[in-house]
Parts: structure tokens; C-alpha cells; sequence
């Protein structure tokens, strides 16, 4: 059976990759099998070269009724084609590998820095895109990385043929040597406006994704009240856009197609001629003259693989600078120089802006309304305050904090944080075990009822966004989350907001008594989270 | 989590043939084309055929030069030749992506809703982006290549029969080992590629809901078991693949050495036609070189094979999208008549062992505001949904006016009844595409004075003055932002230009402050003025102002009548007021 891990050497990335020296990376992290591919690639492209030679002189065999010879190029072609067999299935290995090398690393580095960027990320780019850099772009560096192996292959394979021509007749040698690179040069200039116009192509058809996925992800809304109709229409146009730009893309890759007949065939032509002259005039044998015809009919191969190449090369860099663009997004707060080390124990909070100074380890309930959320972004370094202004964490300015330590000791919960998908256990288990178990969390926010609705209790795997469950009852697991964290400072953000007023009269008290020591700070306007405070921030006045 | 459903091989074989059927002209350039530039590329063996007999019974130069002027020209011919294929095939290409790709969003547009729920945006959203990529991709490469493959190895055959049937007979020594070895692996192959398929789309969901729940993942030091679980996703998907390939290893070394077999045993042949004077060494040529150059074709059609195969996967779940709209019941085509709500024995199970409601009676006279209070997850929100004809009951019924709501076309009951919930989305465009949504009944497109005037009735005229371009500002990600209050409000804004006369708001205001709820709750006011309003509320002040209040617990009503009278009786809903003053 095959192991369900997968080993992948780390990326070595400069701190601002280009989009080259990312590739590079991607190469060098796995040199071993690029190298490898390369060298069974040139045993499997050989054969292809000395199949026409064998034939030739086989075809000359038949003329010459020699028939010991003929049986021998026979088996030669068949052991030819047995070698070729071999080395293309273990070529195919090592390129599958290089495929999923170049793939999944860059993916997981990928998914690695955008959720470690975390809150800022959405400023920066769209879900769409990140979800069209891991279906579509991680592909194209995936192809750029495996075509290695069959570049070097029939690179040699080239050379090889264009010595024994050289060997066999050194004019036919020079117009190989001469006339094939002139043919790749050739279609040379037909790749650019391609390219351009698959970039185009490119960027349309990521339009009509970010569209289709915009669509399937407000598709409650859109059914709920109607919109459909325009919405639709919207794709449509869109949809008829890209189509547009691929036929452009189909021109260019048709005169492709079509040079990359002409061009190479020119030279086989042209070597054929020649060639025929020469056996006219008795110089070389018939079989001769099909071995010249036949290895310059397979010259077209290195060529063709050199356009591939080339072709795959450059969706590679396009897709790298994507992903490096994505690599680049900055945190949205910078981490300080010099970070200064948190107090132990509970920590009190001051924000000045508000003249919010939350005591430590107690239940602090800031009722300001609308104004809540700007000081409730402050506190827990979301958001900085405006100059000659300052948060203080346990007596030490908020931006001087190491963010990594503040985020583990101060922990924000909003209501609109999502659930995500997963059994319930793990997603309610916190990053950092505390003091709280899940049980005391579930119910402290009273969500032990709702867990054991759930036919498989906390093992009940729930899906997006938590969608099988009712508003209330997954604001209600929310904040069972959060509680499990046990952070030294909690800040709950509007936590039942969406419950009934028994529920919440429990749930206010049960949460007083398991932060109990520990600072909380609870943004509501409720009475009965006023009930349960040790102290009271209204925007009017201050209450203890 | 329920997948939506998948199509069969044979649904995707019939949706093919009717694809080629529907555009048999576009299909029919693009065939012929193929076929004439295959055929001209035959040539090329035959002229030199010619050239080594002639050769071989000794010629003039002027003869070679005649010669090889006639493969220019054929070289030109075929170049051309298989430009206008190349051309026809993007132009079809095209057409059918363009197709598919509609086909599938309008579809997902006539989904169910409850349908979609139980899937998740993300199985959804992956077919929407990976599969339809896969489908792209093939129609693109796969497609055509495999296309002229076939063509050219059918036609290199019948080209090698008429030349020489003997020889040809040399073919057959492929076949015992290409046959078996085929049918072993096309029969493997698809359960192994549809099961990597669907664990690229868990990636992707993955992927997806890391990058929604940004904030929430920093804010609860998530990041690292994120992470992970992308990294658990990634594994699997790649476990996926190295199946795959341990098959095609397994399949591909019999197939490469399958077709250098007849050049070897055609060697021997020809040497026997040739001493029997059967065959002269220029039909030999042609024939060895026919071979060889078939050998190319069949490579590339191989190693598009398993991209057309996996396109062919990816069209089973595009396809199968359908199958879901198809589970929807018939709609009736009958207006309601009369106004008034009747709920009638409604049991409903999201499962068949999970009842949630148990048999619910109510009475909503036009006009009347209802509030339905009571504890998390008594069945309040499912009975809404029920209210608003988005899911059907169990047993039992909902009637608006003496018809079924939930079997309403979808037009019909949006201007009967509307559930506004918490939840929105704001879609990237404009504000005005945002909110332009519902069908406007006098037809036509809506006026920007009809749009600015939803927007003050909904509270949100303010905003609406400080955007730099109005009503064409562009909102959503990576755009002007617009904060969950603001969300709300242009939710509600859609419900003025909707004017249904019933309204079901599902805690609507719950997830804002109660500042900006009670803002809200001020727009929704005038909104709500003539219509009747049934409202799941928590915030008990809600439930005294309307005319009856409905206590919901354990899936039954448990009291039913005006605020005051609630109070005095003394109930649960009395305990209720009590607990939150």
C-alpha cells in the first residue's frame, strides 16, 4: 500500500522571491529527481532517434536479400523499442513525481502564508483568486516542473542524430545542424502574440471563476429573492467574453500548428532531396536514404518539444508570479523590533482613546453600541489607535508585543467569526490545551443541549459554516470555542446576541463563573451580561 | 454532508452524442478538415515509396527534383490543411465550453435551496472551478489531439491495407497485447480518478473556507491547525494521484512496446514479399514508414488520454447538477387566492429520526404581526423556512391563500412571501447590481430613483451619500467595503423592491449591536408598515409590539395570544419577560 504522506522538501525562498527564483526553488528542492528524469530521459529518447537507422538499413537488408541481416535489424528494432518501453514508464514515474512535487509544495506554501497572514488577508485578494491559484496555477508549476526530463531527452536525442548525419555526410549533417534550429527560431516569433493572448485568455477565464464562484457562494440570497435572471445574464456576457478570447488564442495556436509542420518538414525535405541526388549518384544505398528521411522526420520531435518547453516555461513564470504575489501579502500589523515580553497571570487592558480600563482578572461589560467594536479592535491589537494614543496589555504597549504572543494571550471572539467544517471536537479544541475542558465549555454556554441533539454528539462531523444548526445555536458553539481557549484575556464581542433571554440569563452567569480570576471583557448591551459585571463602561459614564 | 448527486457514464456519453448532434455543423468543418489534412499528410510516405524505386531502378536527377517539389507542395497543403482544423476545433471547442459552462451556472440557479445547504457552497463551488477547468482544459488540449489521433491511425491503416494487405497483416501482432492490457486498465482507472477528483474539491473547500474565516482563524490562534488540515487535504489528494500513476505504470510499458512489434515483424514480411516479387522495396518503404508513423499519434493520443478521462469525470458531477434540480417537486402554476397563512398538523425532519417540529397549528390573519419566541433550537428558524416556502413539511401544510406555498413557482412566492435572515452576502459588482435583485413587476430594468428610495427606506440613505460613485460604486472583496450593518440594510432594501406582502424576518437584526438593530429595527418599521410580519425574535421587546406573540419549545406552540395577555396567564413566555428585565 502506498503510505498516505508524501514527502516534501522544504522550499529554500528568498524573504521576496521573483517569480523566477521561486521556480528555482521549486527545482532545487528536489535536484535529486530533476537530474534523474533528465538522465532516463535521454535513454528513452535515444532509441527514438536509432529506430530510423535500423529501419533503413533493415529496408537495405530486404534489397540486398540478405537475410541474417534483415532478422538481425529486426530483433534491434524490437530491442529498441523494449528499452524505449522501460525508460519511458520509469521517465513517467519520476515526472509524475516532479508534477507532484511542483504542485503540492507550492501549495502548501501557498496555504501556509495566507492563513498565517490571517485578518488582513481579504484586503489583499479575493477567495476566488486564492481557489484559482490552487486548482489552476499550482497545475502550471506542477507541468513546468515534469517537462525536464523530456526536454533534456530529446535534446540529445538531437544531437545524437545530427553526429551520425555529420558522420554519414557532412553536408546533410551541416543543413540538419543549420535548418532544424533555424525551423525553431522559426516559430519563435509566432509564441509571443500567443502568449499574450493566453494571458488575456487567462485573466478572463479567472474573471468567469471569480464570477461563478461569487454566484454559487451568494446562492441563498439569490434564490431567496429573486436575481437570478440578471446574475445569469452577467455570467453569460462574461462567458461569451472568454469564449471570444479562446477562439483568438485557437488563431494563434492554428499558424502554430501549422509552422510547426511546415517549418521542420521543410528540412526534412530539403535533406531527402539531397539525399536522393546522392544515391543517384551511387554515393550512398537505398536504405540509406530512407535512415536520412526517416531521422529527419524525427527531428520534428525535438523540436515540437522545444515549443512544450518553452510553452510550459512561460505558464510556469505566470503562474509563479501569482503565487508570489500571494507570498507577498504583508500582515496587516507589523510585529515590533524589539518585542517586549507580557506579564504573567491575568492581564489588565487600557485603552485610552475610550478611557476603557479593564481590571484584571474580572468581567469587565463595555455597553457602547455601534462605538463598541472600533474599542473592542483596539484592545486585542486588530487595529491600532490613532497617534498620541495607546493600548496598554498588562502594562506594556499593545504594538510592542510580539502579535504571536499577544494573539495567545488575548483572544478577540467576534460574531461573525464562521465555523468551519470538521468534527465538532477538534474544531471546539483549542490550539493551546488550558485549563477549560470542552465539556465545561459546551456548558458554560450552554450548548451541551445542542451536542446532544447531534446523533454522533461532539464526534458529529458538521459541514461549511456550520449551516445545520440554527443561528443561536452555532452562536452558542461560538462561544463554547472561545471559552476552551481559557486565554488570560477574553474578548467576546456581542457573544448572545442571537439567544433567547433564558438561555442567556444561564449562559451570563455560567461564563462569570468559569472566567472567574481571569480577565473577560464582554462588548454587550444586555442586561443581563450588566447583571453578572464586576464593572460597567456605558458611553455615558462609568458604573462599578 | 450530503454530496449533490453525480451523472452517470452513460448520462455524459448521451449528453456527447447530443452536444455533437446539436452543432452538426460546426462538428461536421471540424471532422472534415481533420480528415483532409490527415489525407494529404499520407502522401508523404507514397512519394517516397516512389523515390526509392526509382532510386533503385536508377533515375536522373531531374526526375528527384520533380519529386521533391511535389513534397513541398504537399508539405505547404498539409500545413494549411491542419491550420483550418486546428481553427475549427477552438471555434467548436469554444462552443461547447461556452455551453457547458452556462448551462451549469443556470442550473445552479434553479438548485434548490435546501438542496444546496445540504451540499455546501464548496462541493458546488469545486465543480464551478476545478471541474469546469478540467473540461476547459481538455476541450482545449485533449480533445483535439486525441481527435487527430484517431483520425490519422484510422486512415494510416486503411492507407496500409490498400497498399499492401500483406504487410498490413503485420498490425496484428499489437493487438494480443494492446487489447487485454487496455480493458484491465480503463476499467480501473475511473473509480481511482473519481475519487482523486473529490479530494481536489475538499482541498478546495479547504482552501476556500481558510481564506472566508481570515479573521476568525488569527483571532482564535487557528492558523496552524488550518494549516494542517490543508496540508491533510493536499495528502490526500496527492495519495489520490500516486494511485493513478501506480496504475498507469503498470499500463504503460505493454502499450509503448505494442506498437514497435509489427516494424519488427514487418521486416521479415517484407523480405518474403520481396523475394516472391509479392512487393517491391518501395511499398516496403511505405508501409515500415506508415508504421513508424503511427507510433506518433498513438503516443500523443496516450498521453492525452487520461486528461480526457478525467475531463470525463469532471463531466459526471457538472452534469450531475442537474439530476439535483430534477429532485425538486413539481411546481403548480396557480396563484394563491387571499392572503391569510394557514399552517395545518406540520411535522418536519431534516432526517428521518430527527423530527423537529411536531405538529405545528397556526393561523396568520392578513396584516397581523406575529412573533414566535422561545429557547435555541426549539424549531423557531426551521418553522420560518417553512413559513417561506423553502422547504416543504414532512406532513402536514403551509397554505397562503389556500395553495401550498412551498410548491409556488419561485416568482409567484417571492412576491407572496420572503424570509430575511441573518445571513447576507455582498456580491462583487456594483451596488446597484447588488441590489437590484428582485424582478421588477412592471418589467424593465429598476429606475435609480426606485433603487435610491429602497435605500432610504431601509435606513441607509447616509451611506449610500458618502460612496464615490453612488449607485455604480463597487462593492465586495478587495472593493469598497461594506460593514455588516450596512449588509443588513441592503438586504432590507431588496425586500422594499420585492414588496411581498409577507414578510418572515429570521433574527434578522440578531448579529449587529443593539444600536444599530434598534436603527434598523426603526427602517424596518416603515418597511413593514400594511404587510404581515412574522418575526423570530430573542429580543423580547420585538414580541411586545406584536399583535400575538407564539412561544415555540420542543417543536410544538406551546402558547399563543397577545403580549399582555401572555404576561397575566402567568406561562413561559411570562418567565421569559421576567428573566430578561
Amino acid at each position: 500500500m502506498l503510505s498516505a504522506t508524501y514527502p516534501f522538501p522544504p522550499l529554500r525562498l528568498p524573504a521576496r522571491p521573483t517569480a523566477r527564483r521561486f521556480l528555482l526553488a521549486v527545482f532545487r528542492a528536489r535536484l535529486g529527481t530533476v537530474l534523474g528524469a533528465a538522465a532516463i530521459g535521454v535513454v528513452w529518447a535515444l532509441p527514438g532517434a536509432l529506430v530510423p537507422l535500423v529501419i533503413g538499413q533493415g529496408i537495405g537488408a530486404v534489397g540486398a536479400h540478405d537475410g541474417g541481416a534483415v532478422w538481425r535489424w529486426a530483433l534491434a528494432a524490437a530491442a529498441l523499442g523494449v528499452i524505449q518501453a522501460l525508460s519511458g514508464t520509469w521517465m513517467h514515474f519520476l515526472n509524475y513525481g516532479l508534477w507532484l512535487h511542483g504542485a503540492g509544495s507550492t501549495q502548501r506554501v501557498v496555504s501556509a502564508h495566507t492563513t498565517r497572514v490571517g485578518a488582513a488577508l481579504r484586503e489583499h485578494t479575493t477567495t476566488g483568486n486564492l481557489v484559482a491559484v490552487s486548482t489552476t496555477d499550482i497545475n502550471h508549476i506542477g507541468n513546468t516542473v515534469e517537462m525536464t526530463g523530456r526536454a533534456f531527452g530529446s535534446l540529445l536525442a538531437f544531437v545524437v542524430v545530427a553526429v551520425w548525419l555529420i558522420s554519414t555526410s557532412p553536408l546533410l549533417g551541416v543543413v540538419a545542424l543549420v535548418g532544424v534550429p533555424l525551423a525553431v527560431l522559426g516559430i519563435g516569433p509566432l509564441l509571443a502574440p500567443l502568449q499574450k493572448r493566453k494571458a488575456k485568455q487567462r485573466e478572463k477565464r479567472g474573471d468567469v471563476n471569480a464570477l461563478g464562484a461569487d454566484i454559487v457562494s451568494g446562492l441563498r440570497i439569490l434564490r431567496g429573492i429573486g436575481g437570478e435572471r440578471r446574475f445569469f445574464a452577467r455570467f453569460r456576457e462574461t462567458s461569451q467574453r472568454v469564449r471570444r478570447s479562446g477562439i483568438e488564442v485557437g488563431q494563434a495556436e492554428a499558424w502554430l500548428a501549422a509552422a510547426e509542420i511546415a517549418l521542420p518538414g521543410l528540412v526534412t525535405v530539403v535533406i531527402t532531396w539531397l539525399g536522393a541526388r546522392l544515391a543517384v549518384a551511387g554515393e550512398i544505398g537505398v536504405g540509406q536514404l530512407v535512415s536520412f528521411y526517416g531521422v529527419s522526420a524525427f527531428l520534428i520531435w525535438p523540436v515540437t518539444a522545444a515549443t512544450e518547453a518553452v510553452g510550459s516555461i512561460t505558464s510556469g513564470l505566470v503562474a509563479s508570479r501569482k503565487v508570489v504575489a500571494l507570498l507577498a501579502i504583508p500582515p496587516k500589523l507589523a510585529d515590533p523590533e524589539t518585542p517586549v515580553p507580557l506579564p504573567g497571570g491575568p492581564l489588565e487592558l487600557v485603552d485610552t482613546a475610550s478611557g476603557v480600563r479593564v481590571a484584571p482578572g474580572r468581567l469587565t461589560v463595555v455597553d457602547f453600541g455601534a462605538d463598541g467594536e472600533a474599542v473592542a479592535d483596539r484592545l486585542a491589537r486588530f487595529a491600532d489607535p490613532a497617534e498620541g494614543e495607546e493600548v496598554l496589555v498588562g502594562g506594556v504597549r499593545a504594538d510592542h508585543v510580539a502579535l504571536a504572543e499577544l494573539r495567545r494571550r488575548v483572544v478577540y471572539a467576534h460574531n461573525q467569526d464562521i465555523w468551519f467544517s470538521g468534527v465538532l471536537r477538534e474544531q471546539l479544541a483549542p490550539a493551546r490545551p488550558g485549563g477549560v475542558s470542552i465539556t465545561e465549555a459546551l456548558s458554560a454556554a450552554d450548548a451541551d443541549d445542542i451536542v446532544d441533539a447531534l446523533p454522533d454528539g461532539v464526534d458529529e462531523v458538521i459541514g461549511e459554516r456550520g449551516r445545520e444548526v440554527s443561528g443561536g445555536q452555532r452562536q452558542r458553539l461560538n462561544l463554547a470555542r472561545a471559552l476552551a481557549t481559557d486565554a488570560d484575556v477574553l474578548v467576546l464581542d456581542e457573544p448572545t446576541s442571537a439567544v433567547d433571554a433564558h438561555t442567556e440569563a444561564r449562559i451570563t452567569e455560567r461564563v462569570a463563573a468559569l472566567r472567574r480570576g481571569k480577565t473577560t471583557v464582554v462588548f454587550s448591551q444586555s442586561p443581563l451580561w450588566t447583571h453578572v459585571a464586576d464593572e460597567v463602561f456605558t458611553a455615558k459614564a462609568m458604573t462599578v | 454532508m450530503k454530496r449533490l448527486p453525480t451523472a452517470s457514464r452513460r448520462d455524459v456519453r448521451r449528453w456527447a452524442l447530443k452536444t455533437a448532434a446539436i452543432h452538426k455543423r460546426e462538428f461536421g468543418l471540424l471532422l472534415g478538415s481533420l480528415a483532409v489534412a490527415t489525407l494529404i499528410g499520407l502522401a508523404g510516405p507514397q512519394l517516397l515509396g516512389a523515390l526509392v524505386d526509382d532510386v533503385a531502378a536508377g533515375t536522373t536527377t531531374g526526375r528527384v527534383d520533380v519529386l521533391a517539389a511535389a513534397f513541398v507542395v504537399i508539405l505547404v497543403l498539409q500545413a494549411l490543411a491542419r491550420k483550418i482544423a486546428r481553427m475549427r476545433g477552438a471555434v467548436f471547442g469554444e462552443l461547447v465550453l461556452a455551453e457547458t459552462r452556462e448551462e451549469f451556472v443556470g442550473t445552479a440557479l434553479q438548485l434548490p435551496l435546501g438542496t444546496v445547504e445540504a451540499a455546501g457552497t464548496g462541493d458546488l463551488l469545486s465543480r464551478a472551478t476545478t471541474d469546469l477547468g478540467r473540461i476547459d482544459h481538455a476541450a482545449r488540449f485533449a480533445a483535439p489531439e486525441i481527435l487527430v489521433a484517431a483520425v490519422t491511425v484510422v486512415f494510416t491503416v486503411v492507407a496500409m491495407v490498400v497498399t499492401s494487405p500483406l504487410l498490413a497483416l503485420g498490425l496484428l501482432v499489437a493487438l494480443p497485447l494492446l487489447v487485454p492490457v487496455n480493458v484491465w486498465y480503463q476499467r480501473r482507472i475511473p473509480a481511482v480518478m473519481q475519487w482523486m477528483l473529490d479530494r481536489w474539491a475538499d482541498l478546495t473547500t479547504s482552501v476556500h473556507e481558510t481564506a472566508e474565516g481570515a479573521r476568525t482563524v488569527e483571532a482564535l490562534g487557528l492558523a496552524e491547525r488550518r494549516i494542517g488540515a490543508a496540508y491533510d487535504a493536499l495528502d490526500q489528494s496527492i495519495l489520490g494521484e500516486r494511485r493513478m500513476r501506480r496504475l498507469q505504470l503498470r499500463w504503460l510499458p505493454s502499450l509503448e512496446i505494442s506498437y514497435v512489434l509489427p516494424l519488427a515483424v514487418m521486416l521479415p514480411l517484407g523480405l518474403l514479399a520481396y523475394t516472391k516479387g509479392w512487393a517491391g522495396l518501395g511499398e516496403i518503404t511505405t508501409m515500415l514508414l506508415y508504421v513508424q508513423a503511427m507510433a506518433a499519434p498513438l503516443n500523443e493520443a496516450l498521453f492525452w488520454l487520461e486528461d480526457l478521462q478525467v475531463a470525463a469525470a469532471a463531466a459526471r458531477r457538472i452534469l450531475g447538477v442537474h439530476a439535483a434540480t430534477a429532485e425538486d417537486s413539481p411546481k403548480v402554476t396557480d396563484v394563491p387566492r387571499g392572503r391569510d397563512i394557514d399552517v395545518h398538523g406540520v411535522r418536519f425532519a431534516y432526517t428521518a429520526d430527527r423530527e423537529v417540529l411536531h405538529g405545528i397549528d397556526l393561523r396568520v390573519p392578513r396584516g397581523e404581526r406575529l412573533a414566535i419566541v422561545g429557547p435555541s433550537g426549539a424549531g423557531k428558524s426551521t418553522l420560518g423556512r417553512l413559513l417561506a416556502g423553502i422547504a416543504a413539511p414532512s406532513a402536514g401544510s403551509v397554505r397562503i391563500g389556500g395553495q401550498d406555498v412551498s410548491a409556488l413557482a419561485d416568482d409567484v412566492l417571492r412576491g407572496e412571501v420572503l424570509l430575511l435572515t441573518q445571513e447576507h452576502h455582498v456580491f462583487s459588482g456594483t451596488l446597484r447590481q447588488n441590489l437590484a435583485l428582485p424582478a421588477r413587476r412592471e418589467g424593465g430594468d429598476w429606475t435609480d430613483g426606485e433603487l435610491l428610495a429602497a435605500l432610504d427606506s431601509a435606513g441607509a440613505s447616509d451611506w449610500v451619500a458618502s460612496l464615490p460613485s453612488g449607485l455604480d460604486t463597487k462593492l465586495g472583496s478587495g472593493e469598497h467595503p461594506v460593514p455588516a450593518a450596512i449588509a443588513q440594510q441592503l438586504a432590507l432594501a431588496r425586500v422594499v423592491l420585492a414588496d411581498p406582502h409577507t414578510l418572515v424576518l429570521d433574527e434578522a437584526t440578531s448579529l449587529l449591536d443593539t444600536g444599530s438593530a434598534r436603527d434598523l429595527e426603526r427602517s424596518l418599521n416603515s418597511v413593514l408598515a400594511g404587510r404581515t410580519v412574522i418575526a423570530i425574535a430573542h429580543r423580547l421587546h420585538t414580541a411586545a409590539a406584536a399583535d400575538r406573540v407564539a412561544v415555540v419549545e420542543g417543536g410544538r406552540i406551546t402558547e399563543l395570544g397577545p403580549h399582555d395577555e401572555l404576561l397575566s396567564a402567568g406561562g413561559s413566555y411570562a418567565r421569559l419577560v421576567a428573566a430578561a428585565s
